[in-house]
């Protein structure tokens, strides 16, 4: 499957981005948790970010709906193409 | 404890009244100290001296002393309401790090940091939206470096992936805690992590809302100060 992963920041609830990314998942239905390992391989994150891996988490872009890892992609309605984008729990 | 009912109530029956601002504070804080002018009792002790019985006297005596000691409270608390107010509040927001190398720096004259974690920990992303919208409530813990104090020289990054709040200043490339300070700056919060770049670390989150605690005027003077001042904040050094 494939997904565009898009970096940014959300002020005062409005989504600012700043890159965007294609990534590829070799799986027919990976399960979020693949497709955030998939994106520490791919796509390259700054230091201070990827420190805090274990806190990252996706969120749909569509919907705005929070991914739980332990789900898989076609549970929460995520086809190829899906925009999705990387947000971290901590600062 | 009488005092500091008389002085927060004042002053938020004002701010009620008359909107927030220096103004609802200045007339709160006035009112107070009106209050708790120990009038009566000297009158009573002129008037009615003679008359009066040795306990009388000492009723009197007790109550016009506590009422000016009060007012001493009040007056000291309205004038460090009105510094707070004047004072600029800056928030600095997006990931933080904290690299021992980096070693410390010196907080300058006419400013102060202010953490909310301690050394080597993360805050969570609410933690942060409650330091950047002034939500003291919601804050279990901080720390604050004035002039002349070491502070660790902290590293600001940029806030990707981050949800911030109201206008704070941001980053666009990674820049140490030293160049954001400036001499006069008044206070700086921290709404970043200070966790050790090289090393584990624990994660701060938000307290309960729910928690009992005492709201003092230090309290009042910090919500004030902090929500007057967010709306004209310093632009985003990008």
């Amino acid at each position: 499957m494939e997904f565009t992963i898009t970096q940014g920041v959300l002020v005062n609830g409005v989504y600012q981005e700043s890159s965007r990314l294609t990534i590829q998942v070799n799986n027919v239905d990976p399960k979020i948790s693949e497709v955030i390992r998939a994106i520490l391989v791919q796509v390259p994150l700054p230091s201070y970010l990827l420190r805090k891996k274990d806190y990252l988490y996706l969120v749909d872009a569509e919907t705005n709906r929070r991914l739980d890892p332990g789900k898989k992609a076609s549970d929460c309605d995520l086809k190829d193409g899906s925009i999705l984008r990387l947000m971290c729990a901590i600062r | 404890m009488l005092h500091r009912l008389v002085y927060r109530k004042n002053i938020y029956e004002t701010q009620m009244r008359e909107g927030p601002g220096l103004k609802a504070i200045l007339m709160g804080v006035s009112k107070a100290a009106y209050e708790l002018t120990p009038m009566e009792e000297i009158r009573q002790s002129v008037q009615e001296g003679q008359s009066l019985s040795g306990a009388g006297k000492w009723r009197l005596g007790v109550t016009a002393l506590s009422k000016t000691a009060a007012l001493g409270v009040i007056l000291v608390g309205g004038a460090e309401a009105i510094h707070g107010k004047l004072t600029p509040q800056t928030v600095l927001s997006g990931h933080g790090s904290y690299n021992p190398a980096d070693g410390t720096s010196t907080v300058p004259k006419g400013a102060s940091v202010r953490l909310y974690s301690k050394l080597r920990e993360a805050i969570t992303n609410p933690l942060g939206n409650a330091i950047e919208t002034g939500a003291m409530n919601r804050i279990g813990y901080s720390r604050t470096f004035g002039p002349g104090r070491s502070v660790p020289d902290l590293t600001l990054h940029p806030p990707t992936g981050l949800s911030i709040m109201r206008n704070p200043t941001t980053v666009a490339v990674d820049t140490p805690l030293s160049q954001l300070v400036e001499a006069g700056g008044g206070v700086y919060h921290w709404a970043a992590c200070t966790a050790d770049c090289g090393a584990a670390f624990t994660v701060r989150d938000i307290v309960s809302p729910w928690k009992l605690s005492i709201i003092t005027p230090a309290d009042v003077i910090a919500a004030s100060a902090f929500f007057s001042s967010s709306a004209n904040n310093v632009s985003k050094r990008r």
